[in-house]
C-alpha cells in the first residue's frame, strides 16, 4: 500500500538519516525514501519535471544545514507548492530555540515542527497518515 | 510734677532715623528731634509745648485717642498709616508709631511718637516687595556678615522663621566646614564688591535649621545704602539640576550598558544555539541509538549500533573542547598585549600551513610597507591570522593556484589586517547574518567545522575592533580585522 509512497529527508546529519531510515523501514513496507544533505540539493531535485511517484508525501526538513538551510529552502520550496499539494512538511530540527518554533508557525504551508527525536510511534502515526 | 530729665534729651532724639515727638498724658509736646522739624516745616520752638492736636487733623483725633487708650492698656500699638499737619496744614502720609514713655518707676508719664513720610517708606516696600519676588532666596547682608534683609523664599528654603535670623551671622546657613573660609572671602568682597557669581567651580552647599544640607547657586552683588554697603546673595537650590545632571550620566552610562547588554545577549542567543543545533544534535542521535539497542534481540544489531556511538561522543567532545576556549575569551578580561614582529610571526605561522600550501601550490604574499611591528596580544594575533589563512586554503578554487595577500594598514591608533583570497568566494546576500555565528558552513566541505570565523569574530571584539568581509561568488573573499590599538604609541 505505500510501496507507491516517497518520503524525502532533508538533513545533514548522516547518522539521524541512517536511524530515520531504518525506523520507517522496519515499521512499514518500504516507502520510497530520498535523501538530500542539504537545502540547495533538495531544491534542485523538486525544480525538475518530476513524475508523481517522484513527489514525496512527506518531507522531513532539517534546519541546520550548510549551504542552504531549513528556512532559505522553505522560502524558495513555497512558490513551487502548487505542484506538491500531497506533499506535507515537517521541520525536524533539533533546536529547542522557541524563536525557532515561532518562526516555524508563520508558514502555513508547514504542518508541524518536530523537536529530535522522531520517536517510533511518531514515526508510525506520521506514516498512517499519509496524504493519499 | 516730674522732672524734665526723664525725657529723653534732644541730642538723643536726633541719633533716631525717624521724625520723634514727644508728649506728655495731655498731649502736650515736650521735646522733638531734627528730623520732626524737617518733615513738619516747624522750629523747636514753634512746636514745644503746644498741644498735639495742632499737628493732627480733626477728624482723626478720636482715633488718636484710641491709640493712647491702647497703649495706656499695655497693649502693643503697631505702626499705623495716618495724616500729619506741616506747618502749612499740608497732610502729609506717614507711618507713625506710638510708645508709652515710662518714668523711672515704672509709670506711664506720656507718649513717644516717631514718624516716618510715607513717601520714604513706599521706596522702602517697593524694595519689599521685589526683595519677596525673587525666585531665589534672597539674603541681605551687612559689613559685619550680619543679615539684615531676607525674603519669603529664604524662609522657605533654609527652614528659618526670618525673626530667627535676622541679625544672625551669614555663616549659620552653611555647612561648618566651609565657615572659617567664608569669613575670609566675605572680607575680601567688601573690600571689593563687584556683581559676580560665588565661588565659580566649586559646589556650594546651604544648611538648613534642620541640619540638611543641599547643593545651592549663589550670585552676590552690593546695594549701597545710607546704612553702608550691603551685600545681596540670590541662593538657589540646585538640587533638581543636580539630579537631572546626574540622571542625564545615568542615562548614557545606561545606554552604555544596554549595548554591552545587547551584545553579551547576542552571544548568549549564539550560546543557546550551539547547544540546540550543535550539542543537542548528537546527544539525540546517542538516544536513538540506544532505544534501538533495547528494542532489539539481534546481537549483530547491538553492536552495530554499540559501535556508533563512539564516533558521535567523540564529535561532543569536540564540540565541547572548542566552546569551551571560546567561552576562556571571553573571560579573558585581562589581556597582555605583545610587541609582535609581523614577518617573524607569520613565518612562523605558515610553518604550521607548510604541508597544505606544498600540495595546493599556494602562494602567500605579505605586504606591511614600513610597519615591521604592531602590539597585540601574540596568542589572539596567531590565533587571528591563522584562522583566516586556514579559512582561505580550505575555500580555495579547484580551478586556480590559490593565492593569498596578507596586508597590514596603519589607521590612526588601529592597524587594519586584510586576508584576500582568489578561492570560491560565497553570497553574502544569503548568508551575511551567518557568517561569524558558531559551526556555520556555507560549504560542502569535509574540513568545515564552522568554528573558527566564531573564534576570530570573539577575540577581535574582545579588543573593541571589528571584523567583516567581502566576497563575490567564483571570485575570492577577503576578510578585514581592525586589531584595535595595534599601533605603537
Amino acid at each position: 500500500m505505500l510501496k507507491n509512497k516517497c518520503i524525502t529527508i532533508i538533513d545533514d546529519d548522516d547518522l539521524f538519516i541512517y536511524l530515520s531510515k531504518r525506523t520507517i523501514e522496519e515499521l512499514n513496507e518500504c516507502p520510497r525514501i530520498q535523501v538530500f544533505n542539504n537545502g540547495q540539493d533538495a531544491l534542485d531535485f523538486f525544480n525538475q519535471d518530476l513524475i508523481s511517484t517522484q513527489i514525496p508525501s512527506i518531507i522531513f526538513l532539517d534546519l541546520a544545514m550548510p549551504i542552504l538551510d531549513g528556512w532559505q529552502f522553505l522560502d524558495e520550496f513555497i512558490p513551487l507548492k502548487p505542484r506538491f499539494l500531497k506533499t506535507d512538511i515537517y521541520i525536524c530540527s533539533s533546536s529547542i530555540n522557541p524563536s525557532d518554533l515561532e518562526r516555524a508557525k508563520s508558514y502555513s504551508e508547514v504542518n508541524d515542527f518536530i523537536i529530535k527525536p522522531i520517536s517510533r510511534e511518531r514515526f508510525k502515526w506520521l506514516l498512517e497518515n499519509m496524504n493519499e | 510734677m516730674h522732672s524734665e530729665t526723664q525725657i529723653p534729651t534732644r541730642s538723643l532724639l536726633n541719633s533716631y532715623d525717624a521724625a520723634v515727638f514727644i508728649r506728655n498724658l495731655n498731649g502736650e509736646l515736650l521735646n522733638v528731634n531734627q528730623k520732626a522739624e524737617l518733615l513738619l516745616g516747624f522750629s523747636e520752638h514753634e512746636l514745644i509745648h503746644q498741644h498735639i492736636s495742632l499737628l493732627i487733623p480733626a477728624p482723626l483725633l478720636k482715633a488718636e485717642k484710641k491709640r493712647e487708650e491702647c497703649v495706656r492698656n499695655g497693649e502693643r500699638v503697631l505702626q499705623n498709616e495716618t495724616i500729619r499737619f506741616d506747618k502749612k496744614q499740608n497732610e502729609i502720609a506717614v507711618l507713625s508709631c506710638l510708645l508709652p514713655l515710662l518714668s523711672e518707676q515704672g509709670e506711664l508719664i506720656g507718649f513717644t511718637e516717631t514718624i516716618r513720610s510715607v513717601a520714604n517708606n513706599k521706596s522702602e516696600r517697593k524694595f519689599q516687595a521685589l526683595l519677596e519676588s525673587a525666585p531665589d532666596a534672597m539674603v541681605i547682608v551687612n559689613r559685619e556678615g550680619q543679615i539684615v534683609l531676607v525674603n519669603a523664599q529664604t524662609e522657605k528654603l533654609f527652614g528659618y522663621q526670618r525673626e530667627e535670623i535676622i541679625g544672625e551671622k551669614i555663616e549659620l546657613l552653611m555647612p561648618k566646614r566651609y565657615v572659617k573660609q567664608h569669613v575670609y572671602h566675605r572680607d575680601g568682597y567688601f573690600a571689593h564688591p563687584k556683581t559676580r557669581a560665588m565661588g565659580q567651580d566649586l559646589e556650594l552647599f546651604g544648611l538648613k535649621k534642620d541640619g540638611t544640607e543641599f547643593p545651592v547657586e549663589i550670585s552676590l552683588s552690593q546695594l549701597e545704602t545710607e546704612e553702608g554697603i550691603l551685600v545681596s546673595s540670590a541662593i538657589r537650590d540646585i538640587t533638581e539640576q543636580r539630579a537631572a545632571v546626574a540622571l542625564k550620566e545615568y542615562t548614557v552610562k545606561l545606554e552604555i550598558s544596554a549595548q554591552i547588554l545587547e551584545h553579551k545577549n547576542a552571544q548568549l542567543i549564539d550560546f543557546c544555539n550551539i547547544v540546540s543545533h550543535n550539542l543537542r544534535a548528537p546527544l539525540v542521535n546517542i538516544g536513538m541509538l540506544i532505544d534501538i539497542i533495547d528494542s532489539t534481540e539481534d546481537e549483530q544489531t547491538k553492536r552495530e549500533m554499540t559501535s556508533r556511538i563512539r564516533p558521535v561522543v567523540t564529535s561532543i567532545n569536540d564540540i565541547f573542547n572548542e566552546l569551551v576556549e571560546s567561552v576562556q575569551v571571553r573571560q579573558d578580561t585581562e589581556i597582555q598585549f605583545d610587541t609582535i614582529d609581523i614577518d617573524e610571526s607569520i613565518e612562523q605561522l605558515l610553518l604550521g600551513f607548510q604541508v597544505q600550501i606544498e600540495s595546493y601550490h599556494a602562494e602567500i604574499k605579505v605586504q606591511h610597507k614600513d610597519l615591521k611591528t604592531l602590539r597585540y596580544p601574540s596568542k589572539y594575533f596567531q590565533s587571528i591570522l591563522g584562522n583566516l589563512i586556514s579559512n582561505a586554503l580550505k575555500y580555495r578554487s579547484p580551478d586556480r593556484k590559490p593565492i593569498i595577500h596578507i596586508a597590514f594598514e596603519k589607521k590612526e591608533n588601529d592597524i587594519l589586517l586584510s586576508v584576500q583570497d582568489n578561492g570560491l568566494g560565497l553570497d553574502l546576500n544569503k548568508h551575511k547574518d551567518k557568517l561569524f555565528k558558531i559551526r556555520k558552513v556555507f560549504h560542502k566541505h569535509p574540513d568545515a567545522k564552522g568554528f573558527g570565523l566564531f573564534m576570530t569574530k570573539t577575540q577581535v571584539e574582545t579588543l573593541g575592533g571589528k571584523i567583516w568581509m567581502e566576497s563575490e561568488v567564483g571570485f575570492g573573499s577577503t576578510f578585514f580585522v581592525e586589531l584595535k590599538n595595534a599601533r605603537h604609541a
